[in-house]
């Protein structure tokens, strides 16, 4: 068996992906993107560090710099986003012993954040379009120094990642609040609360203490999932801005 | 005023020590609760009066080291100091447009810099002879972007942008422009 047999099927032909439920093919395919960013920003980060000691023919300085602009954003969106969000999506239906709200929406969110990573990674990689992730205004739109089209195009990426971001946190929160079918109902809004950690908070000042509906590990991933959907709201805000006053 | 270099090693020494200190108390908790036997059991009352000494420390280092930073006082009485020299600096296309006669400096004095950016955002930064940092600030266009400092010594300092300007920026080094001497 050679290698991309092995690498496609397994060890000796045990991975059956016919047999996989869609939530683990959902998962995998979460994993595979994540690895894979992983892959590209491992080998950047060691022409960054090569480039450093001494500069390489073959790179010109733009490339550099726009390496050194997009390696950051592959790093935490294609890579630590695609493998966080895929454990998050398995985790907290698991957790809850509900199924996940919508498997549509997370293989959406899968597609959005690799689609998106290639498409400002390329964008910089052939335009060299390079305003570092620091972003001082007016330096993204700068078009004496990058081009026009890299500069949309960049944006366009990271605005489809941030697509991906915002349908991850509905699902996440969806999955947390529905109550599937089969069960007796519980009220959204307690679900929520206690997901939050509001209704731990007021327990801090009830002389009954009320039950938490939510254990621990979700409560984690949805107090961390509001910090995504601020980045996703603020980051889309502001792409939206310079993809206008590109075009404009 | 005191050398931007001292503080910095006399903050870094400071930090690292608080830093060990702290590392110390998390390690003597984990090693307790971990423990085998009766003994394994932390007193909260110990445990969180040394928490809160730390945050003493904490809080107080701020405050101490707070004061040890030589232009603190002179940036918030900044109002009622009249600079010695005043030199107008202004930054367009990657590039310090300087005053045309050289920038010399009389120990001592109190100088004013009023950097301005015709274009993007830039950094204004003084370095000594050995590529370390004496001072910097943000340029930012439409802005008013100006630093007062007081040179205790005779030197003399290159300037450069010290914020990423796009790869043109790379090459924003102005050598021996500023002069201090006696």
């Amino acid at each position: 068996m050679n290698f991309l047999q092995t690498l496609t099927n397994g060890e000796e032909g045990l991975f059956k992906s016919d047999t996989l439920t869609p939530m683990q093919k959902m998962t995998l395919r979460f994993v595979v993107v994540g690895l894979l960013y992983y892959g590209f920003v491992v080998v950047e980060g060691m022409i960054m560090r090569t480039y450093q000691v001494t500069p390489i023919s073959l790179i010109p300085p733009n490339q550099y710099f726009a390496i050194l602009t997009a390696h950051p954003l592959v790093g935490i969106f294609g890579s630590t986003y695609s493998i966080v969000f895929g454990a998050f999506l398995f985790l907290v239906p698991f957790l809850m012993k509900k199924p996940l709200w919508s498997i549509k929406l997370a293989n959406w969110t899968c597609g959005l954040v690799g689609i998106g990573t290639f498409t400002f990674w390329f964008s910089g990689f052939l335009t060299h379009y390079a305003p570092l992730y620091t972003l001082y205004w007016p330096l993204p739109a700068d078009f004496t120094q990058f081009s026009v089209w890299g500069g949309t195009f960049f944006i366009f990426g990271i605005a489809l990642v941030m697509l991906g971001t915002v349908f991850f946190v509905i699902n996440v929160f969806k999955t947390i609040t529905y109550t599937p079918e089969d069960r007796e109902k519980q009220p959204a809004s307690a679900l929520l609360s206690s997901a939050l950690g509001i209704s731990g908070l007021k327990n801090l000042f009830r002389k009954n203490k009320q039950e938490h509906l939510v254990s621990l590990p979700v409560a984690a991933i949805a107090r961390g999932t509001v910090d995504t959907a601020f980045n996703a709201i603020v980051i889309l805000f502001t792409g939206v801005l310079i993809l206008v006053y590109m075009i404009a | 005023m005191i050398d931007s270099n001292i503080v910095l090693i006399g903050q870094a020494i400071a930090y690292t020590l608080y830093v060990l200190i702290i590392m110390i108390l998390i390690g003597w908790f984990g090693y307790n609760i971990t423990r085998q036997g009766k003994s394994n059991v932390i007193n909260p009352k110990l445990f969180y009066s040394l928490v809160a000494l730390l945050v003493l420390i904490g809080v107080s280092l701020h405050i101490v080291t707070h004061e040890t930073i030589p232009w603190k006082s002179m940036d918030l009485n900044r109002a009622s100091i009249k600079a010695d020299k005043t030199f107008y600096i202004s930054v367009a296309n990657h590039k310090f447009n300087l005053p045309a006669e050289k920038m010399i400096i009389k120990t001592n004095n109190k100088v004013l810099f009023n950097v301005t950016s015709e274009d993007l955002t830039y950094g204004f930064g003084l370095f000594r002879q050995d590529n370390s940092m004496l001072f910097q600030m943000q340029v930012l266009p439409g802005h008013k972007n100006d630093i007062l400092w007081q040179f205790d010594r005779p030197g003399i300092y290159s300037i450069r942008s010290t914020e990423y300007s796009g790869p043109k920026g790379i090459k924003m080094i102005e050598k021996n422009a500023v002069i201090v001497t006696n």
